[in-house]
């Protein structure tokens, strides 16, 4: 019996048609995923069915009951929780008052009981509190309810997220890209935990997901969109192998490649000759950064060569956006040295090393919503005066990023995932960078994008720009990059070609992902 | 250690002396410096006046001795002296520009007596007086920056006594009295114009002993008072908690009336900022307009308690509260549906519309005859208990004083209930709370309407405190007098609401040369909390808990291994 049901619901923004003509059918304590390319509609239909959008046609039915166009607090109390592809918890709330909140459907004291103190309100409250702890230790964060939530690492805070949703006690969970940004250790366990949620718990989930590895492991159905339209739907076997699919989505080659095999081997812009060791254009040397009291660089020394793509990969937390912040100047090193070309960058501030040609392309895009496309790249360009020389960057950002000349004169925040990033690039390339500075660009995007986006990095590489590339994907990382390092807890423990890293059975067990 | 600055040192030791300057100019342009100069913190020795000025060079020093150079103590010094240096300089081209031509034209406070003050009566060649004065002062509070804590804190503590007690000389000798001990004291330290230097002395001294005391002893006494078992410990805790009360309500008898009455205003800006905390500090809705429901209070109790031509029933004051708190809970929903789907900016600018709104609506012609237009509602009588009329700010203290504790608890026990919980989710981001099943029109509207009740309970204290209400006692300015202290004490917290007001509130009553320059030092206050301590002076225990985290964080990983 289909527990959701969606009958030809259509959501229009402006002229655009987000979702059009949907029917889905979701199985009562099944694990069902939506895939697709960015901008293909799934967290419209996520926002649909939890009542943040209101669709124009069609009709939605929770265990047969129409819910278009309640508010959400209504679908919350019905029984669909949801988490968000970038997590919204209460960070200045504890993690315990984080599922209290999630409780409030299924508490009844009103306020003036809790100003009294009446002894039902207190029984209440006691009994919500046992609740929250016991779901603090069924997503195993023992211990940590009263640590902010913005205090926890990234992976304890998309598990307080489920948490938070689970307190609502819904029959329906829907998930909106819960690996996002894990590496494979830790997508393996974020599988396994959502698999105890429907056996354990009996919850039927409504998964989005990018990796390939999750959407194939768990789902019992795979409904595929593009361009807001259904092209696909069954089970993991059929999808992988529909022509569409693999067309609008996986890409040539991506589904069936195996991880760790290079894209284009030996075509990148240097010769894989580590005996001629090129120029050093960056030098890290013994850095130590702290967040307050924390200890997040513990004397990190690296150096990247004139002309090459070197990739720093590690776990989340292990402080790799934190050495590309303090390379660029956001954060003061209390020790060490940062130095570009010989001159040390600590007496700069962050406008200045980006005049010096270090620019940063952040994580999570960071582009100006507001602004066009145009205007997004006009700002890259902030710091220069030179007529000529933006005309002929913006002619190589438009040849490097065709999308981008495309849509020119859109606006920032309506563009897909995949073409915000390319537009944090071009950006960045504006300000024609002698270092180029990625944090995680694939973060959050379909295979077919993830490999076009990797294309263009090595593109740019060819044309000169030195690059210096953090990626949760380790595999694709390791395919363009000439040499690496691996970052632990604020320590590089491995450095090399790309090719020896490729190789050595610790990267491969902890970061490509393969045995475990 | 490198003995000597670099660039950087230098540059950040000028920097901060160009910055505490600007800032000795400023007060000095503005007139604080002459203004203050009548108040002697030291009879004969120092003025208020010339503290501030002392002040910049001291902050000056301090900072550039802390300043990024590090280095060692001689580097520090250094800085010091430099940035005292150059605050001196700043003064010093103030005087010399002064005496030169006339800036009067343009500065009213740019006297000839200013400039007198500034170079010790020498005029124009006493220039090299704020020069040395600053350099002196600047390596001073150099070497005190140096200094480990547990000696510069007795001796910070003692020169703040002096301060303190200097600048509130005169409140202090009426509270000591004329005969028994108190005046024994009072001949010791004071004369009758202030505090004499061998009074200084001795209350440095007294300060600095008892400091070093504290400083010393305190491991030992938490430790005693640990080892002591659970029910003595409660004991004690209870001997605190009285002596802090009986002390409180003793209060009024030893400040006298002066002094009540200006507590009596603490209080209400405390209950009124209580009030509005519910709103701002909880569920993070910035309301401007809050003065309107303080109005609503007021003029309720004044239209049902009056004797005067415009009171209507003449009931007593504790049947006119409850209903003025009513009406003015039915005023926070009423302007809560209308800005319900509204955030941010935009609330803040219509909520400050709706308090215009009801100022003007009391002021127009429309309304005189029910309410008195600008005439305002007179003869409101004060409440009585029990045949005891609360008519002197001693008796009105008591009132405020329980008022508060009431409006604590209840705003406490509010913000630990399941809707506090709903509050703070709103406050955190709204979308996500309304996904997790609150209903936003519902809480929204209990925030406005329960914070608007608490101004209503306050406008009805200050409706007989004052015997009558006027509307001109309703500005926009209120608003902004509640909300400081709410920001300065600490979004969201109780405590802080009530250090707050003691703060921003009290002491400009105290100091009533403060009044011209009030607004100046609250903006200074804000931009200083911003900067320096966002937090607040009192934040609520989940932000402290926060601080105390990023310790725990570092040893939580060996936690987990073992």
């Amino acid at each position: 019996m289909a527990i959701l049901t969606a009958r030809g619901t259509t959501k229009r923004f402006g002229g655009l048609l987000a979702v059009h003509q949907l029917d889905l059918d979701v199985e009562d304590k099944s694990i069902h995923s939506i895939i697709g390319p960015n901008g293909a509609g799934k967290t419209t239909f996520f926002n649909c069915v939890t009542g943040f959008y209101r669709p124009e046609e069609g009709e939605i039915l929770f265990q047969g009951m129409p819910i278009q166009g309640l508010t959400p607090d209504r679908v919350t109390q019905l029984g669909i929780a949801r988490t968000y592809q970038n997590i919204r918890l209460f960070s200045n709330m504890t993690a315990l008052e984080n599922i209290l909140v999630g409780q409030h459907p299924h508490l009844k004291s009103g306020w003036p009981g809790a100003v009294v103190g009446t002894p039902s309100t207190k029984h209440e409250e006691r009994a919500a509190h046992q609740e929250a702890l016991r779901l603090l230790l069924f997503v195993g964060l023992r211990g940590k309810g009263d640590f902010l939530a913005k205090n926890l690492p990234y992976g304890d805070q998309r598990r307080l997220e489920i948490a938070r949703a689970l307190a609502s006690r819904p029959n329906l969970l829907l998930l909106d890209e819960p690996t996002a940004g894990m590496n494979p250790r830790e997508t393996i366990e974020m599988m396994a935990f959502i698999r105890r949620l429907r056996d354990e718990l009996g919850i039927t989930i409504l998964l989005i997901e990018h990796q390939m590895r999750v959407v194939m492991g768990i789902s019992e159905c795979i409904t595929v969109l593009d361009y807001g339209e259904k092209i696909a739907e069954g089970p993991p076997i059929t999808i992988q192998n529909d022509a569409r699919v693999i067309e609008a989505y996986l890409g040539r080659g991506s589904a069936g490649r195996a991880p760790g095999t290079p894209i284009r081997p030996g075509e990148a812009g240097l010769p894989e000759d580590s005996s001629r060791a090129p120029r050093t254009m960056l030098e890290v040397k013994e850095v130590h950064t702290y967040y307050g009291h924390i200890h997040a660089l513990k004397g990190v020394s690296l150096t990247v060569g004139e002309g090459e793509i070197v990739t720093l990969i590690g776990a989340n937390g292990a402080g790799k956006s934190t050495t590309l912040n303090t390379i660029s100047g956001l954060l003061r090193p209390r020790h060490g040295h940062v130095r570009l070309a010989g001159e040390d960058l600590g007496v700069y501030k962050p406008h200045e090393i980006a005049a010096k040609g270090v620019v940063m392309v952040p994580e999570g895009r960071r582009i100006f919503s507001q602004l066009t496309v145009m205007e997004n790249l006009q700002a890259g360009a902030y710091a220069r005066s030179d007529r000529d020389g933006f005309a002929r960057d913006l002619q190589r950002v438009f040849t490097l990023l065709p999308r981008l000349a495309e849509r020119r004169d859109q606006v920032g925040g309506t563009l897909s995932g995949g073409e915000q990033q390319m537009l944090a690039i071009g950006r960045a390339l504006m300000a024609s960078p002698r270092l180029l500075l990625l944090d995680e660009p694939s973060m959050g995007l379909a295979p077919i994008l993830v490999e076009q986006i990797f294309k263009t990095v090595e593109d740019i590489n060819r044309q000169g720009t030195t690059i210096l590339l953090v990626e949760q994907n380790a595999t694709m990382a390791l395919s363009i990059a000439h040499r690496g390092y691996v970052l632990e807890t604020g320590t590089i423990t491995l450095k090399g070609s790309a090719v020896e890293l490729r190789e050595h059975p610790e990267v491969k067990r902890a970061y490509l992902g393969e045995g475990t | 250690m490198p003995m000597r600055m670099d660039r950087q040192g230098w540059w950040n030791a000028v920097r901060k002396g160009l910055i505490w300057g600007g800032v000795a100019v400023f007060v000095a342009m503005v007139g604080m410096v002459e203004t203050f100069a009548e108040r002697q913190v030291i009879i004969g020795v120092v003025s208020f006046g010339m503290t501030l000025l002392a002040l910049a060079g001291v902050a000056a020093g301090f900072q550039a001795a802390r300043g990024p150079a590090g280095g060692g103590r001689v580097s520090a010094l250094l800085g010091g002296a430099v940035a005292g240096a150059v605050v001196g300089a700043a003064v010093a081209g103030l005087l010399l520009v002064g005496s030169v031509l006339n800036l009067r034209t343009m500065f009213v406070s740019a006297s000839p007596r200013l400039f007198s003050l500034l170079s010790a009566g020498q005029g124009l060649h006493g220039w090299y007086l704020p020069l040395l004065a600053g350099t002196a002062l600047g390596m001073i509070a150099a070497g005190a920056s140096t200094l480990a804590a547990r000696l510069r804190r007795p001796i910070l503590t003692g020169l703040m006594s002096v301060l303190t007690v200097g600048v509130f000389q005169e409140l202090l000798q009426i509270m000591l009295g004329g005969e028994g001990v108190g005046a024994v004291i009072r001949d010791v330290l004071f004369e009758s114009e202030g505090l004499l230097p061998r009074g200084a002395l001795i209350l440095f001294l007294v300060a600095w002993a008892s400091s070093s005391l504290w400083i010393w002893r305190r491991a030992a006494v938490h430790v005693w008072v640990a080892r002591r078992p659970a029910s003595q410990q409660r004991g004690l805790r209870l001997l605190t908690l009285g002596i802090g009360v009986s002390a409180l309500l003793l209060l009024p008898h030893l400040a006298g009336p002066f002094l009540s009455q200006v507590l009596v205003l603490v209080g209400l800006f405390a209950l009124l900022g209580l009030g509005l905390n519910i709103v701002v500090g909880f569920a993070g809705l910035l309301d401007l307009g809050y003065v309107a429901f303080f109005a609503m209070g007021a003029y309720t109790v004044g239209l049902l308690t009056s004797t005067g031509e415009h009171g209507i029933f003449h009931f007593s004051f504790w049947t006119a509260v409850p209903i003025a708190m009513v009406v003015s809970l039915i005023g926070g929903v009423l302007l809560g549906i209308p800005v319900l789907r509204i955030r941010g900016d935009y609330l803040a600018i219509a909520t400050m519309g709706f308090g215009e709104i009801i100022r003007l609506l009391v002021l127009s012609d429309f309304l005189r005859p029910w309410l008195g237009g600008s005439q305002g509602i007179l003869a409101i009588p004060k409440p009585t208990i029990v045949g005891l009329e609360l008519s002197g700010p001693e008796q009105l203290f008591y009132l405020t004083l329980v008022l508060c504790g009431l409006v604590v608890f209840v705003a406490s026990r509010l913000r630990d209930s399941r809707l506090g919980r709903a509050w703070m989710a709103v406050r955190e981001d709204e979308d996500v709370a309304e996904a997790m099943g609150i209903n936003l029109v519902n809480v929204k509207l209990l925030a406005f309407g329960l914070g608007a009740s608490f101004g209503g309970l306050s406008g009805a204290i200050f409706a007989v405190m004052v015997g009558s209400v006027f509307p001109h006692s309703f500005q926009l300015l209120i608003s902004i007098k509640v909300l400081s202290p709410i920001i300065v004490g600490g979004m969201g917290s109780l405590p802080g609401v009530l250090v707050g007001s003691l703060a921003l509130v009290g002491l400009p009553e105290l100091l009533r040369e403060f009044a011209d320059f009030r607004f100046l030092v609250y903006g200074a206050a804000l931009v200083a909390m911003m900067q320096l301590r966002p937090e607040g002076l009192w934040p609520e225990p989940v932000r402290k808990r926060e601080l105390h985290e990023s310790e725990q964080d570092a040893a939580e990983p060996e936690k987990v291994l073992a």
